[in-house]
């Protein structure tokens, strides 16, 4: 009798946070289908705000920057990432602890100083702000989650695999190329896609590193969201969730053979 | 007078359908050291785990002292139990370890002081007080996980295959100090494991079980040379299993036939004609001669060996009957019997004392 | 062998060269920045001085952070009161049901804590769904004031935060050896004696880990105070940007940034010599 009254009182706290967390965002996804402008009492079903996010060119352009940056960051990152978990992990060289040290920097500032940082640094070269600035700063944030996720799967891999390799004469290239990367794809992938989202979703950092010709969807949402509720933005974050949604269940697939890192 | 400590009564364990127990009946004796001994998967961690109240039985009820505890938890039975990992809590030093359940009830300071600096003395290892688990080697884990249970003064304390992960030499060594530890608290211990030598060796009664059942309770002599079934008979020690036809049967007597050759035995079990039986023979009841040692091989099986293994004090042989039957005898080294020094390929004459077998009936 | 050593350079070369443009030199910059002070006409005027630190000390500032410090550690402590049974729970879960619970928490980690922070303010909103809640089931009958408040905003931060307390909490009791629980209790420990003796001194690390990681964004992201918390709930972001897009004050701005750096650099070094000197403890080296 104790253990099925503790077991209910278990699986119920359970439930609780997992509604805590999941009922705002559900609630949006509800509310995108309302058929009212202002009231959020609920007024019938209807796709009206889908269709007039479709209609919307100003943040149609807006979504395309955001996904331009995220592509290109996440590749930019991806690579340089992994050349960094590779080099840290196989290759001794100048000011190696220093490298370890600018990573971990990166990882455990907050968004704000490494965003204050970056200003402070395009402002002293007299650039101006925009897409440039923001793609070298995303690129950049990035590069310690994917090199982390690269570096922890380099761990686990057998290290008789290289002296093989350097014995049968592969150049440092070549044993990248050929072994490194295909053992790591799942890892390169994974820090892929953590970057793509990373960047998607940066308020933070683009907020100071972004010029007014140049915007991106978070920021976008920010502003309008300032201004009052519109249920275009409900629509266009259901769909944003939706697209989050995707990204984590192929990351898992991806990674999720091999299972550890987050 | 009861002078039972445990009594389990008709005691199953299910779980989910599958059955882990079965209608186990069990009394263990007050101050008695007792191994429960059985292959993995028997059922005797359950056994265990069902004695110092981690599980609850299914069916059956569990007395201690006369009281039913079936459902009473863990920390309101007299039982400690020393786990087969130790367990030891990594972030407390040696005398937090040993003082964690004292601590627990609350007890003043000073006995606390009293009793754990005791029980470190009982395992001898005094020196060790500031120590962390880490720091020390496996044998001195396992004493101080034998400190920490016995230093809350059980009725009766269990062990859970406690000395499977030391080396050989440590875990006789070990053996014979729970034995003294036992004589010395003068309480029940409970002692699980695979190890036939280690029940033999340490217990006053062995339990053997098997697929969730008891198949034998008796001393560790009743249980060796009177194996109830073939289970028991095989998992205690080595034996040799012979097929055995009856030919004729009397209250006293029964003329059996043996890999070929005719035996008049003693009619122990109320045997009958044309029964199918097994004879079995612990390889040291089987003595080996030289060919030339025996002018009269009247009675004797003649056999091929095949291998020799020398293990110091005995030496045990593989040999092959005519018949095709593979057997393992062993010989000590003694003076009246000089000959040990068999070859492979060599041809001797076996030979067994008739009333040293066990005759078990077919269980079918 | 030049010949072999050909990727090697390449790959560290641009490896150092980014991260020394993109890294080291903004955060040289940064500390420099803090050395000088707001300039008239210019951004800034080029004579280092201590001045910014001092003025960290006044009453103001002080008064500002302590306040936004306290919101954070609410925020942490709300965020691990939720979490740790939440993550005990799941670390006790059967194994084929951990992965897919793991993964429903992973997906609001991922999600745009924007959005999420949206979602919130929708609710909390005066015409939004809790208030009509509310009234539908009787409980009040004019809407109450759930938004621009305090309480808005650390809702809004724990709601945010919590996945990242959950995460390494349950990473730290997942290794846990639960054998050392049934051990407690052979020796007669109670459910909240096995708590605070064995439970929480073994998963210190992950408690430790999940509050720094909470504690620092819970000061820093200033879009939830934006959006849920009104003029009087500011954190210590707030300020920062405040000093570089409000005030314009970079050097301020800078000083504030650096200060917040240099305190997470002590915290993190704490935690990592106490991590280093019981890793034994949390080994788990079974036998």
């Amino acid at each position: 009798m104790n253990t099925h009254m503790n077991r209910i009182s278990k699986v119920a706290y359970l439930l609780a946070i997992y509604l805590f967390l999941y009922m705002p965002i559900l609630v949006l996804i509800v509310y995108s289908f309302n058929d009212s402008s202002f009231s959020l009492l609920w007024q019938g079903f209807t796709f009206r705000w889908y269709e007039s996010l479709m209609q919307n060119t100003d943040l149609q352009i807006v979504a395309l920057h955001s996904l331009l940056v995220g592509f290109l960051a996440a590749t930019g990152a991806t690579g340089i990432g992994t050349l960094a978990a590779v080099s840290l992990y196989r290759y001794q060289f100048f000011g190696k602890k220093l490298i370890h040290g600018l990573i971990f920097i990166l990882i455990i500032s907050p968004d704000i100083v490494t965003g204050i940082s970056l200003l402070i640094l395009f402002s002293t070269l007299k650039m101006s702000l925009g897409f440039w600035t923001l793609l070298l700063s995303h690129i950049t944030f990035c590069i310690p989650f994917v090199t982390v996720t690269v570096y922890s799967r380099l761990t686990g891999q057998d290290k008789n695999l290289f002296e093989a390799a350097k014995d049968l004469g592969a150049t440092e290239g070549t044993i990248f190329r050929r072994i490194l990367i295909p053992l790591l794809w799942p890892a390169i992938c994974a820090g892929w896609l953590l970057s793509f989202t990373l960047s998607m979703d940066d308020v933070i950092i683009s907020f100071f590193v972004t010029g007014p010709e140049f915007d991106i969807l978070p920021l976008k949402i920010f502003s309008m969201v300032r201004v009052g509720i519109k249920p275009e933005i409900n629509a266009l974050c259901s769909v944003m969730f939706g697209l989050t949604l995707v990204i984590v269940l192929v990351y898992q697939l991806t990674l999720g053979k091999n299972n550890d890192a987050i | 007078m009861n002078t039972n400590i445990i009594e389990l009564k008709g005691v199953s364990k299910y779980y989910q359908d599958h059955p882990v127990l079965q209608d186990i009946q069990l009394d263990v004796k007050n101050s008695e050291f007792l191994s429960i001994l059985g292959p993995s998967g028997c059922g005797k961690t359950t056994l265990l785990r069902l004695i110092s109240g981690f599980e609850t039985p299914s069916n059956g009820s569990i007395l201690m002292n006369g009281k039913d505890v079936s459902n009473l938890p863990p920390h309101l039975r007299h039982v400690n139990t020393v786990f087969q990992s130790y367990a030891l809590f990594p972030h407390l030093n040696v005398f937090d370890n040993v003082a964690f359940g004292l601590r627990c009830k609350h007890l003043p300071k000073e006995e606390i002081q009293h009793r754990v600096t005791e029980a470190l003395r009982m395992v001898k290892l005094t020196h060790l007080v500031t120590r962390k688990p880490h720091q020390l080697s496996g044998g001195q884990q396992q004493r101080i996980a034998i400190a920490r249970a016995v230093v809350n003064q059980p009725m009766v304390l269990l062990l859970d295959e406690p000395l499977s992960s030391l080396d050989y030499r440590l875990r006789k060594t070990m053996q014979m100090e729970l034995k003294q530890l036992q004589a010395q608290l003068g309480i029940t211990f409970i002692l699980v494991t695979h190890d036939q030598e280690e029940a033999l060796s340490t217990a006053d009664r062995v339990v053997v079980m098997n697929h969730g059942l008891i198949e034998q309770v008796g001393t560790p002599r009743e249980v060796y040379e009177e194996p109830r079934n073939l289970h028991v008979a095989q998992f205690v020690g080595e034996v040799n299993i012979f097929k055995t036809t009856v030919h004729r049967a009397d209250s006293e007597f029964i003329e059996v036939e043996i890999e070929e050759k005719q035996f008049k035995l003693k009619n122990t079990k109320n045997f009958t004609a044309n029964q199918t039986l097994y004879t079995l023979l612990r390889p040291e009841d089987l003595e080996v001669w030289g060919l030339t040692e025996v002018q009269d091989p009247k009675n004797m099986y003649s056999a091929l060996v095949q291998q020799v293994i020398y293990k110091g004090s005995t030496v045990d042989l593989i040999l092959k009957l005519k018949t095709g039957t593979q057997i393992l005898t062993t010989q000590f080294f003694n003076e009246d019997d000089e000959k040990l020094d068999f070859r492979p390929g060599e041809s001797v004459w076996v030979y067994w004392h008739t009333g040293w077998e066990v005759i078990l009936a077919d269980e079918a | 062998m030049k010949h072999n050593t050909r990727f090697r350079t390449f790959s560290t070369t641009l490896v150092w060269m980014w991260l020394g443009i993109f890294v080291l030199i903004p955060s040289f910059l940064l500390f420099a920045t803090s050395l000088l002070v707001q300039g008239d006409s210019e951004l800034v005027r080029l004579q280092p001085t201590l001045h910014n630190y001092f003025r960290l000390l006044d009453l103001n500032y002080l008064r500002v952070f302590l306040r936004s410090g306290l919101l954070a550690g609410t925020c942490t402590l709300g965020c691990l009161i939720l979490g740790y049974p939440f993550s005990y729970l799941l670390a006790r879960m059967p194994d084929r049901y951990k992965g897919f619970l793991l993964l429903l928490v992973i997906i609001p980690f991922w999600t745009s804590s924007l959005i999420r922070s949206y979602a919130i303010v929708m609710i909390l909103k005066t015409h939004g769904i809790l208030n009509s809640f509310l009234i539908w089931v009787g409980m009040i009958k004019v809407p109450m004031q759930f938004l621009y408040t305090q309480s808005a905003t650390l809702i809004g931060l724990i709601y945010t935060l919590l996945p990242l307390m959950i995460l390494p909490l349950y990473a730290s009791i997942e290794k846990l050896d639960f054998r050392l629980i049934d051990a407690a209790r052979d020796l007669g420990a109670r459910k909240y004696q096995i708590f605070f003796r064995v439970l929480l001194p073994l998963t210190l690390p992950g408690i430790l880990a999940g509050c720094i990681l909470v504690l620092l964004p819970a000061m820093t992201l200033f879009y939830i105070p934006d959006l849920l918390g009104g003029a009087k709930t500011i954190l210590i972001g707030n300020i920062i940007q405040n000093q570089f897009l409000g005030a314009r004050d970079w050097p301020m701005g800078a000083t504030i940034s650096v200060a917040l750096t240099l305190l997470m650099g002590m915290v993190l070094f704490v935690y990592w010599r106490f991590y280093h000197q019981h890793r034994h403890e949390y080994a788990y080296e079974q036998n």
